[in-house]
């Protein structure tokens, strides 16, 4: 396994504290017994207390383990001695195998992943009751009925006493209507309404974004409604919206294509109390762009991004759905190289098109990924060669950005979401140092 | 969309009647293409209905219609010149990242070691890569002594950068630029602007700073005469004695105040010859091989003395003691060894009278005379009075006063007076009485930084086995300061 970027550890710290944590023990000082071999990185840190304790990091996973008492996961021994590791000095040398601490947790971990794999191959350990599952389908489909019917009458009675009314409710009103919407088994419905309860009381443009909402809202309960007369990719998306989740064994088994890919970039956002991880990725063969989506708690470890250029050799599978499709490695993706330029991309015109198109096949669409060719990054909007501009979507490193690019024009990947752009990789080819 | 109307203002009719609830007003009719698919049930359902139907109908328009904004070549904002220097090379880059992102020295000295680097690489005429900037004008804006040296850096790139964010706009501000402050607007301005300005402009031209304070002299309240009076310290000469003479008129005793305290600096003033007068009447010598001064205290002052400065004194301060230190303060320092015919060593080893004594101290000081310096030392150790002797004199002084400190505390304020450089014979001596002076209890960081700006490297290893016998597995100071002694050579062998 190649070395970790200094990026990718900072962003599997669970906070910044525990970030800033790690870094004050990333110097060799505190450590003895460090190493790594290509799967494993292990060492003793002495603390505060009279044993050392023992860190390992299973880079696989990655999977972190530590005999400290901390509650953050990965503590800061584990990113201490990541960044040590990542530094690459020789603070970490290379050794043939770990010390018996670290391979004898790591020999475990790799067994239980086996036997699962096993399990789900084989299918032996969970045989599948057809009749009980859809005795289950059947229960929750009811539970839906009734719950998106209940839903339909919240929405007319909010458009009949008007949404000035509407933003005057207190939170506690939508989030009630939130709370129903979950006992419905309507999670992804649930979260939209409790979010808009926020959104009425920040936004300035609040009016606009409700009736959005309610648009979009009352296109679901339509369409579950007819859901007999839908395509099974539209009834895929639906269920997207709503939140009844499709579960990952169906998906890795259904529609698996393997080959290469690139990973074009990622983004992380919280959203209430949910930590999400987008990462997209092209095909080099086909081009397609899927959709890598990762969730941790709020405090929680997210996996490490994967390293934005590098080309995996995996099997992918895909979720049903329309384009942009949401995957999932159905194999342990191998780095076959780094580095790889962002392919050729298009104007905004044109991506404002494929977004559109997007939306035309499923109106809930929340973004679709994009790369536009010769693009400048201004202050607060994106300038392609024909002077057409759409806003930019706050990020975190936008200053970082604008320090690597200049404002020059140059091949940037990101996220059309909204009508704004959200840029999440650059390509520094036409504006790199020449070092 | 001929006839009917557009999707916008249909959107926002349907904005309208959902604001107020459908209870109240009317649906609107969507535009001609979509009003057979979306009326078509109208007549049939609830006008809630319609306007959701509406609103679904109107928001995948909307979504799927969105456009770029046209911008015109005279609107685009303009990207950063190429840059001009050179980029710093790869050990130096690694070495910036190190210290940006992970430092091994600890929070106290990273701005230090940043500082190194950021000299070594304006001395070699690099600039810094783009990546770092961000972080590196982050860190700047956050510890100020480190912004004049980020600045060279820069280069354009940079440059371009902090135009475009309101917190680092202390990068333009920073650059020297001529913009001394508005003299045209002397007669609106605050004290607070008016006395910046005087300051930098006795720099450049103290006459025409002089002339400024005096245009509105005669109209400033009297608090405003003092705080301005007090500029002409920057650059004062005998040129400013006929203003300051004017101000010993002055109805302010607080204006009358700060001109005793510059005529004090001006041994060649008229006042200080009046001064010398009256100090001259008040010494006397007795002995012929070794001759001892006599100072008496002086008598009630006649009109002119009392306008020099020979007033009455403050509640609970002895009337003669106040006259004494005057005279002492602002009479030339050649007074009493004229007069006497005894060298510095020698008055200073007779004087007993404390006020006297505090005004020739201030004197020396104000003055900045070595040897009356050296001769009030020798009587005793006087911090202020060390600074005013050559280097080599200094670093002896403070080494043998460095023996007798017996506090930490003691020790730092010391060891500051030792001018930096220091010598690898007295890096040893310091470093040798710190490990006497219990130096775990060197929580007080602030000294570490003070070591680490002025030890020879030569004195790592004795520093090294000092931090390895303070406890803990903990990073103390003096560890980061033992990684920082290393890691300034390499900074310095990174830009060779």
């Amino acid at each position: 396994m190649t070395r970790w970027s200094l990026q990718a550890v900072e962003k599997a710290a669970p906070d910044a504290a525990s970030l800033a944590a790690g870094r004050r023990l990333a110097t060799p000082g505190p450590w003895s017994e460090v190493g790594s071999t290509d799967s494993l990185v292990w060492g003793r840190c002495q603390g505060s207390g009279r044993t050392p304790y023992q860190v390992s990091i299973d880079l696989t996973g990655p999977a972190y383990r530590c005999s400290c008492p901390s509650r953050k996961f990965p503590c800061k021994h584990a990113i201490g001695l990541l960044l040590l590791w990542v530094r690459g000095d020789g603070a970490v040398a290379d050794a043939a195998e770990g010390p018996d601490f670290a391979s004898s947790w790591a020999q475990t971990r790799a067994q239980r992943a086996a036997e699962r794999a096993g399990e789900r191959a084989t299918g032996t350990d969970k045989p599948v009751d057809p009749e009980a599952r859809a005795r289950r389908v059947e229960d929750r489909i009811r539970l839906m009925d009734a719950g998106i019917a209940e839903f339909a009458l919240w929405l007319t009675d909010l458009v009949r006493a008007g949404t000035v009314q509407a933003k005057r409710r207190p939170l506690s009103w939508w989030d009630a209507a939130g709370s129903r919407l979950v006992d419905a088994q309507l999670p992804g419905l649930a979260d939209r309404v409790r979010d808009l309860g926020s959104q009425v009381n920040r936004r300035d443009d609040w009016a606009d974004h409700l009736l959005d909402q309610l648009g979009l809202c009352w296109t679901a309960v339509k369409a579950w409604e007819r859901r007999a007369h839908l395509d099974e990719v539209t009834l895929a998306d639906l269920r997207v919206f709503l939140g009844w989740p499709t579960a990952t064994d169906d998906v890795r088994g259904a529609d698996a294509v393997e080959g290469r890919w690139q990973v074009l970039g990622a983004h992380r956002s919280l959203d209430g109390r949910l930590q999400q991880q987008r990462t997209w990725l092209r095909a080099v063969d086909s081009g397609e762009t899927v959709l890598l989506l990762d969730f941790a708690p709020r405090n929680g470890p997210l996996p490490a991004a994967r390293l934005v250029g590098s080309v995996l050799e995996a099997t992918v599978a895909r979720y049903p759905g329309s384009w942009p499709r949401r995957a999932l490695f159905a194999t342990e993706p191998a780095v076959v190289s780094t580095g790889a330029p962002l392919p050729a991309g298009s104007t905004i015109d044109d991506a404002l098109g494929s977004s559109a198109s997007a939306l035309a096949a499923n109106p809930w669409t929340p973004r679709v990924p994009a790369v536009l060719d010769r693009a400048a990054l201004a202050t607060d909007e994106v300038v392609d060669p024909t002077g057409t501009a759409i806003p930019l979507l706050p990020v975190e490193d936008a200053w970082t950005l604008a320090a690597l690019t200049g404002g020059r024009a140059t091949t940037v990947f990101g996220e059309i979401e909204e009508g704004g752009f959200r840029p999440l990789t650059i390509d520094l080819d036409p504006v790199g140092e020449v070092g | 969309m001929s006839g009917g109307l557009g999707v916008d203002a249909w959107w926002n009719g349907l904005g309208s009647a959902a604001l107020v609830g459908t209870g109240r007003r009317e649906v609107p009719r969507p535009p001609d293409p979509l009003s057979d698919r979306v009326v078509a049930r109208a007549g049939e359902t609830s006008s809630e209905v319609s306007l959701l139907d509406a609103l679904a109908v109107g928001t995948a328009l909307r979504r799927g219609g969105r456009t770029g904004r046209h911008v015109p070549d005279s609107e685009r904002e303009a990207a950063a010149e190429p840059d001009r220097l050179p980029l710093a090379p790869a050990t130096a880059r690694q070495l910036l990242d190190l210290l940006l992102t992970q430092s091994p020295v600890g929070p106290r000295l990273t701005p230090l070691a940043l500082g190194v680097w950021l000299r070594e690489a304006a001395r070699a005429g690099v600039r810094v890569h783009h990546a770092s900037l961000v972080p590196l004008l982050t860190a700047a804006t956050a510890t100020p002594e480190l912004r004049e040296s980020v600045v060279p850096v820069l280069d354009n790139r940079g440059s371009w950068l902090c135009s475009r964010n309101p917190a680092w706009s202390w990068v333009h501000a920073v650059v020297p630029d001529a913009r001394a402050g508005d003299t045209a607007d002397w007669a609106s301005s605050s004290t607070e602007v008016r006395s910046s300005l005087l300051r930098s402009l006795r720099r450049t031209d103290p006459a025409q700073a002089r002339d400024l304070l005096d245009s509105s002299w005669t109209t400033d309240p009297a608090a405003a005469r003092a705080d301005l009076l007090g500029t002409l310290e920057t650059g004062l000469s005998l040129d400013d004695e006929p203003l300051l003479e004017r101000a010993l008129d002055d109805r302010a005793a607080g204006v009358r105040e700060v001109a005793y305290g510059l005529l004090d600096r001006l041994p060649g003033s008229a006042r200080a010859a009046r001064l010398a007068g009256l100090l001259g009447g008040l010494l006397s010598t007795s002995g012929v091989v070794r001759k001892k001064v006599h100072l008496e205290l002086p008598r009630e002052p006649d009109a002119a003395a009392v306008r020099d400065g020979l007033g009455k004194a403050p509640k609970g301060r002895s009337q003669r003691g106040l006259w004494m230190e005057r005279i002492a303060a602002g009479a030339p320092l050649e007074t009493w060894t004229e007069v006497t015919g005894v060298d510095p060593v020698g008055v200073v080893r007779s004087l007993e009278d404390r006020d006297a004594l505090r005004g020739l101290r201030w004197a020396v000081l104000v003055r900045r005379d070595a040897d009356w310096a050296r001769a009030l030392l020798d009587v005793g150790w006087d911090a202020a009075l060390v600074g005013l002797l050559p280097p080599d004199d200094v670093a002896r002084r403070v080494l043998d006063r460095l023996e007798q400190v017996t506090t930490l505390h003691e020790y730092a304020a010391t060891l500051r007076l030792l001018p930096p450089p220091w010598s690898a014979e007295a890096s040893a001596r310091v470093v040798k009485r710190l490990a006497k002076l219990d130096p775990s209890a060197l929580g007080t960081a602030d000294l570490v930084t003070v070591l680490a700006l002025s030890l020879h490297p030569s004195a790592a290893p004795a520093v090294q086995r000092l931090a390895a016998t303070s406890e803990g597995g903990r990073l103390t100071p003096l560890q980061h300061l033992v990684q920082y002694l290393s890691l300034v050579p390499t900074i310095t062998e990174a830009f060779r």
